[in-house]
């Protein structure tokens, strides 16, 4: 009997293999741009529809929730809301819709991770039609309140593709006590930083002077802003790697040693939350990261420095500070059925008031007018903060990431270098990993000719 | 012959005048009849066979083929993704950390699986209570233990660096030591582990004859000559099971690395197993992943095939 069924497991095995690869290679999604077409702006067109949103939890998705009646009192249209850490999302939004999966209709995007490859996956929709058709856009939903630098994050290759509901950008959170001890005006330079972190480092009494990420594919966002400060860049103007740069190199090294000289033991595996969890700890001096912190450190609960944390912008070396910007966004599923819909609850999502809203819970906002607005001005519980967070996004960028493909990949490969800098690695030895680690990342620049 | 055995009952008799009817032929019915054995289980054969070949077969499809995933199709490039495998460090270097892992925390098991299972042999108050605590490790979810011991080797607010330095030892960074990673990773995995080999060895030991051990008494052997000359090789067989067991699951470990280090710091415990995961799943190479997972499906069968004989030796001596 064996040698009849042989054939026929055969056959199933090259029958399913052949299904899987031809749904693989089916024809392209949906259209561009809203089904939509008119000048009338009306709430209530998709009454009764239901959309599946599946997103990043960055911290926001409560508040989110906690206003989706109100979405559906406006315009009808049910919404279930599928949430995941943001690690996992990273993991399972590719797969998803590498198999096309049309389930969710909303999704968060990272742009300055995602965007290189999702674009040329075919994993967008372009976002500008709908935006510029009056028939599907609130007339007051006013694109123009998300200021320019903001709006550069949001696009890729020319083409909007997502909103933002963020607006991350880096700067420094100190003690102000400390720094105050230690008789020293607020240092704007990384070498005063070094020098105001090793008067304040107390390794004995479990009090260091300056955290940092560490893990490699999470050091580029806060190495950015060393990067940009020594004059470096990811890949030049012609299209080459250069993180082994001279002030590539530097910028490692500053980084590494400032971490290496007055941070916590093992700062060389601190994922992202970790320099803000030391720090609310009362075991660091200062940090250098993302504006995601703020609620949580002056939450006396969750911090014994709440009330005392000084906020500055990031330090600049050879060249001015550019910290970057950017941050997570609602784009929709090019695979989704319900694609204007979509936009309804993006444009919902991120319409002056829920910005507002969201700003009021300690959120970052994009939009000026949710940081302008005279009922966040009247109880801002730290306007030193927003000032900050206003003054960097003047001269930030919208590149904390080689602009290379696959995202997490090149983030890998050029945070190694400040991985292996945290760990001590200076001179002729830091430069050799940059150069190792500088053409794996060209590799991948020539791959995506 | 036939006068000892009952005679069947005669069938009844045909009506006048029909003998020369055929029998009504069912033949779907006698077809069911006779390959009955083949079709009453072939829908859950083939359900079976489904879940267990496709994904081999799919990913044996992908490892020759380039692709990430968007819309482009996959591409067809024979065996590129293997001879970049073979001619990358990282590869290497992934493989020697998943060898000196495994070597190390099945070493460590075996060895402490034994003497644990020895120690529970013998009768002594309390020894089905300690026998059950023993057990818990394993009755744990990886991910969660993983996150605990995470939070035990973080080297500042972490309770082993604090029992270290309590005895005058230094900061250790067990899990941010490029050198310390993988022993403290051995360590989680014996942890979890060690109860199962001590669950077989414990059942080998109460399968185990007498008469060797009396003899050894009577010779005047001491507990470890006795251990040594008698128990070892009498063990033999089972030890190899329970080594097997524990070589196949810790090449494949991936959640203790993952939520521990995640490879980390920098590739220091970089495994096989993580670095097929990176690449497919975390960078999109979908054909280079899954051409890392055909090795490392292919070393889990040598292993096993390797085992399975040196076994079949040692129960022919």
């Amino acid at each position: 009997m064996l040698p009849t069924i042989r054939p026929a497991v055969r056959a199933l095995a090259i029958g399913l293999t052949a299904v899987l690869a031809a749904s693989a290679c089916g024809s392209t999604a949906g259209g561009e741009g809203p089904e939509f077409e008119g000048d009338t702006f009306d709430w209530k067109r998709y009454d009764g529809t239901s959309l599946n949103v599946y997103i990043a939890d960055t911290g926001q998705v409560q508040a989110l929730r906690d206003n989706l009646d109100e979405f559906t009192d406006l315009t009808g249209i049910t919404v279930n809301i599928e949430s995941a850490d943001v690690t996992s999302y990273r993991q399972n939004l590719p797969v998803r819709l590498t198999s096309r999966a049309s389930d969710f209709d909303v999704m968060a995007t990272f742009p300055e991770v995602d965007g290189l490859q999702f674009a040329s996956n075919g994993w967008y929709t372009d976002l500008g039609p709908y935006i510029d058709n009056p028939g599907v856009t609130d007339p007051e939903y006013d694109f123009e309140d998300f200021r320019t630098g903001v709006r550069e994050a949001m696009k890729v290759d020319d083409q909007t593709i997502t909103v933002l509901w963020e607006m991350q950008t880096d700067l420094v959170y100190y003690r102000k006590d400390l720094l105050e001890q230690a008789g020293l005006a607020v240092p704007t330079t990384f070498e005063e930083w070094a020098a105001a972190a090793e008067a304040v480092h107390d390794p004995d009494n479990r009090l260091y002077g300056f955290a940092l990420r560490g893990i490699p594919y999470q050091t580029t966002t806060p190495f950015s802003s060393f990067l940009y400060a020594h004059c470096g860049q990811w890949v030049d103007d012609g299209g080459q790697a250069v993180i082994n740069s001279p002030e590539a190199v530097e910028a490692y090294e500053v980084y590494g040693q400032l971490g290496n000289n007055y941070g916590p033991p093992g700062i060389a595996g601190f994922d992202w939350p970790v320099p803000s969890q030391q720090f609310a700890q009362g075991n660091v001096f200062a940090f250098l990261d993302v504006n995601l912190f703020v609620s949580e450190l002056e939450d006396p609960s969750r911090s014994r420095v709440a009330g005392n944390v000084g906020y500055t912008t990031v330090p600049r070396a050879d060249c001015d500070p550019a910290p970057f910007i950017g941050g997570w966004g609602y784009a929709i599923n090019p695979f989704s059925e319900q694609r204007d819909a979509s936009w309804y609850f993006i444009q919902w999502a991120t319409s002056k008031q829920m910005n507002l809203d969201l700003k009021l819970t300690g959120w970052p906002s994009p939009r000026a007018s949710a940081w302008e607005s005279p009922e966040f001005a009247a109880g801002d519980p730290t306007p030193e903060f927003s000032q900050v967070v206003l003054d960097s996004t003047e001269n930030a960028r919208a590149q904390m990431n080689p602009p290379v493909t696959p995202g997490v990949e090149a983030r890998e490969i050029a945070g190694l270098v400040a991985n292996r800098a945290l760990e001590g690695q200076t001179g002729d030895q830091l430069q050799q990993v940059a150069d190792q680690q500088n053409e794996q990342l060209q590799g991948l620049l020539d791959a995506m000719q | 012959m036939s006068q000892l055995t009952e005679s069947p009952p005669a069938p009844p008799a045909r009506p006048a005048g029909s003998g020369s009817m055929p029998p009504r032929r069912r033949p779907l019915l006698d077809w069911l009849d006779r390959y009955d054995r083949y079709i009453l289980p072939a829908p859950a054969v083939i359900v079976v066979v489904a879940m267990l070949a496709f994904p081999i077969v799919y990913t044996i499809y992908l490892s020759f083929h380039q692709w990430s995933g968007g819309l482009r199709p996959p591409q067809w490039i024979g065996l590129d993704n293997f001879t970049r495998a073979l001619t990358t460090g990282q590869f290497w270097g992934s493989l020697w950390r998943t060898a000196y892992f495994v070597i190390l925390s099945v070493g460590l098991q075996v060895v402490i699986g034994v003497g644990a299972a020895l120690l529970f042999h013998r009768r002594f108050p309390g020894r089905g209570i300690a026998r059950t605590f023993f057990m818990f490790p394993m009755i744990a979810t990886p991910a969660a233990v993983a996150l605990v011991w995470k939070m035990m080797y973080d080297p500042t607010i972490g309770v082993f660096n604090y029992l270290v330095q309590s005895i005058g030892g230094p900061t250790l960074l067990w899990t941010s030591d490029a050198n310390l990673v993988i022993p403290a990773l051995a360590i989680v995995d014996t942890w979890m582990w060690t109860p199962l080999v001590m669950l077989i060895v414990l059942a080998g030991l109460a399968a185990l004859p007498q008469e060797p051990f009396e003899a050894a008494k009577v010779d005047g052997a001491g507990p470890i000559r006795t251990f040594v000359s008698v128990t070892l090789p009498l063990l033999r067989p089972v030890l190899l099971v329970a080594v097997l067991f524990r070589l196949i699951d810790a090449i494949k470990t991936f959640d203790i690395i993952k939520v521990i280090t995640d490879g980390g710091p920098g590739q220091a415990s970089e495994t096989l197993n993580l670095y097929a995961f990176k690449q497919g799943l975390s960078y999109l190479h979908f054909g280079y992943g899954s051409a890392l997972l055909v090795f490392l499906t292919l070393l889990v069968f040598g292993v096993a095939i390797v085992f399975t004989h040196v076994r079949a030796r040692t129960e022919e001596k």
